[in-house]
């Protein structure tokens, strides 16, 4: 898959959010600053973002997507 | 017996399962590798299943668990998260104390 289809489809779901993505090929790490994320775990945050990829997961188009799915106050906490 | 079936017995029958790609021993995958170290550095023991070595599960897995993607973490039947979660709840202290209640 292309990184900017994988921000495309995540920035449809999630207009607001600051979107980052870095990888190539069939594995990906996307970094996504958002709102919708308070008051959601970790799962929560993953399984709604993985199911935008349901079928490129299955057929192997997408082998692994690293998610890091904070809201702006958790990343304004993390140490710099 | 259908293999979801199997999959919820595996997961009755075991307080905590890895469904990972190859083994602790020798993982086949990055991300597999990284969730079977989190998990060993507790001392708290674990079962697994190799999913490259049975597809049938590999396939049905994500049934269960509406979860897309290896490895997969489950303790008392529920499904944790991947490799990501395990590593940050081992990093915020919660993953020990869950796996020493689950293991009893």
């Amino acid at each position: 898959m292309h990184p900017e289809d994988i921000v495309e489809r995540v920035r449809a779901q999630h207009p607001e959010a600051v979107i980052d993505i870095a990888g190539a090929d069939c594995n990906f790490e996307l970094h996504i600053v958002s709102e919708d994320f308070a008051g959601q775990g970790l799962l929560r945050r993953q399984k709604g973002l993985l199911a935008l990829f349901k079928d490129e997961l299955q057929s192997g188009a997408l082998h692994a997507l690293t998610i890091k799915a904070k809201t702006p106050q958790e990343k304004a906490a993390e140490s710099p | 017996m259908k293999t979801t079936d199997k999959i919820r017995q595996q997961l009755q029958e075991n307080p905590v399962v890895l469904y990972m790609k190859g083994t602790p021993r020798e993982p086949r995958c990055g991300f597999s590798a990284k969730a079977a170290a989190a998990l060993q550095s507790t001392g708290v023991e674990f079962a697994y299943v190799d999913v490259l070595a049975a597809p049938a599960f590999m396939q049905a897995l994500p049934e269960v668990s509406e979860f897309p993607t290896f490895p997969q973490l489950f303790i008392n039947g529920e499904i944790i998260g991947g490799s990501d979660i395990i590593e940050a709840m081992l990093a915020s202290g919660e993953l020990l104390p869950m796996l020493k209640r689950a293991a009893g």
